[in-house]
């Protein structure tokens, strides 16, 4: 009677996991038939693109120039900010952290106003500093990396503390090591969010030889040709390589900081 | 010997299967972006390249060569195509008068400040994108 009642639950939990195979599948076909749509359009049409429409050049390399500049030196910053509020010791250390979780939670339209106001005056609009310099400061990565920075082990910390005075070294060699995998995540997410971004190019910059490519995307019907298509394919390859390259350190090290 | 064999640790399966999935990523991307750098440089010279060359002038006297159809002359265009300016030819018909030893004068379809094709190194037809030689 026992092996019976075994042989059921056996067989009740494989169908269970059948179906659960089965679900997961339908969603993922979902999710990839626009992206195989979109490969399967822009065939024919790549020549239309790379030569006759000039102005995708600048706008690719832009994307990928401030992606790269606004990630390493966002890195350089969040780094040891997080690293100080983690483990300084001094009044108001809380607020601030909430400030930035406030800060992280804004959507881009309540701080566009006063963004744009505060380039003008910096005399930086329709620059390519207007669209560096305000990413950089972005809240989202600090967070995450001071969630992270929180479980470092405060124990090899004291022991450098013991060898060294230089804050940087122990930073450095103490911290940034145990880090790694938070760093490494969080550079292929601000890399994702600053390569798409679409509205910054949009209000702050005139000239079209510093927009980007999503900003070329978005208005792909004024140019002559199905551009569209072949466009959105050469997009998505780099941040897909770069997924390819850094993508296990995204599961682990956004898995493992408490959000 | 057998020490350094003991001491030896051979890479896992997954960490061969990483190896070469960061080898095939590499290679990729270094045709990808190779690609995109060498087009970047090259797509305007290979677009010019397949495009019809043609010589103008201001002329009062219209080179016989220069009139197709019987009638049909070409004048250079202006225009915006994909966010910028690129040169176009426009058909113009014209009524020809008399006939001198370099050519036609034109009566008539002509401005005077229109840049006639003499010559090109393909057939042209109208609305057709031009490079214009010096």
């Amino acid at each position: 009677m026992a092996d019976k009642n075994e042989k059921i639950y056996y067989n009740n939990k494989k169908s269970c996991q059948m179906l659960v195979v089965a679900v997961v599948i339908i969603f993922a076909v979902i999710f990839i038939i626009p992206v195989v749509m979109t490969v399967v359009k822009s065939a024919g049409h790549y020549k239309g693109l790379l030569f006759d429409c000039f102005i995708f050049y600048p706008m690719f390399w832009n994307s990928l120039f401030y992606a790269a500049v606004i990630t390493l030196i966002h890195m350089a910053v969040i780094i040891p900010c997080a690293f100080g509020l983690c483990n300084g010791r001094f009044k108001g250390r809380k607020f601030i952290f909430f400030i930035y979780i406030v800060l992280m939670m804004m959507p881009f339209q309540v701080t566009m106003l006063p963004n744009y106001i505060g380039l003008r005056e910096l005399g930086i609009l329709n620059t390519r500093a207007g669209i560096i310099l305000p990413m950089v400061f972005s809240p989202f990565g600090f967070v995450v990396m001071h969630q992270y920075m929180k479980k470092t082990d405060i124990s090899i910390i004291e022991a450098m503390r013991l060898e060294t005075n230089s804050v940087i070294i122990v930073l450095l060699k103490g911290v940034i090591p145990q880090v790694k995998t938070c760093i490494m995540a969080v550079f292929l997410f601000t890399f994702a969010e600053c390569y798409n971004m679409l509205e910054q190019p949009m209000l702050f910059l005139k000239e079209d030889k510093l927009k980007t490519l999503s900003v070329f995307i978005s208005q792909a019907d004024k140019y002559e040709g199905n551009v569209l298509f072949p466009a959105a394919v050469i997009y998505m390859v780099p941040v897909f390589l770069l997924y390819l390259f850094l993508g296990k350190n995204l599961e682990e090290g956004l898995g493992e900081a408490d959000l | 010997m057998r020490q350094i064999y003991n001491n030896y640790n051979a890479p896992d399966k997954e960490e061969k299967r990483l190896n070469w999935q960061t080898a095939f990523t590499s290679f990729i991307s270094i045709v990808f972006f190779g690609t995109m750098v060498f087009i970047t440089f090259k797509a305007r010279t290979i677009h010019e390249n397949s495009l019809p060359h043609v010589k103008y002038q201001k002329l009062e006297v219209i080179p016989e060569n220069a009139i197709h159809n019987g009638n049909q002359v070409f004048i250079i265009k202006t225009g915006i195509k994909n966010g910028e300016e690129r040169t176009f030819a426009e058909s113009r018909v014209v009524v020809k008068g008399k006939k001198t030893n370099d050519g036609y004068k034109i009566d008539s379809g002509l401005d005077m400040w229109d840049n006639v094709i003499i010559w090109s190194d393909r057939e042209i037809s109208n609305g057709m994108e031009i490079v214009v030689e010096k």
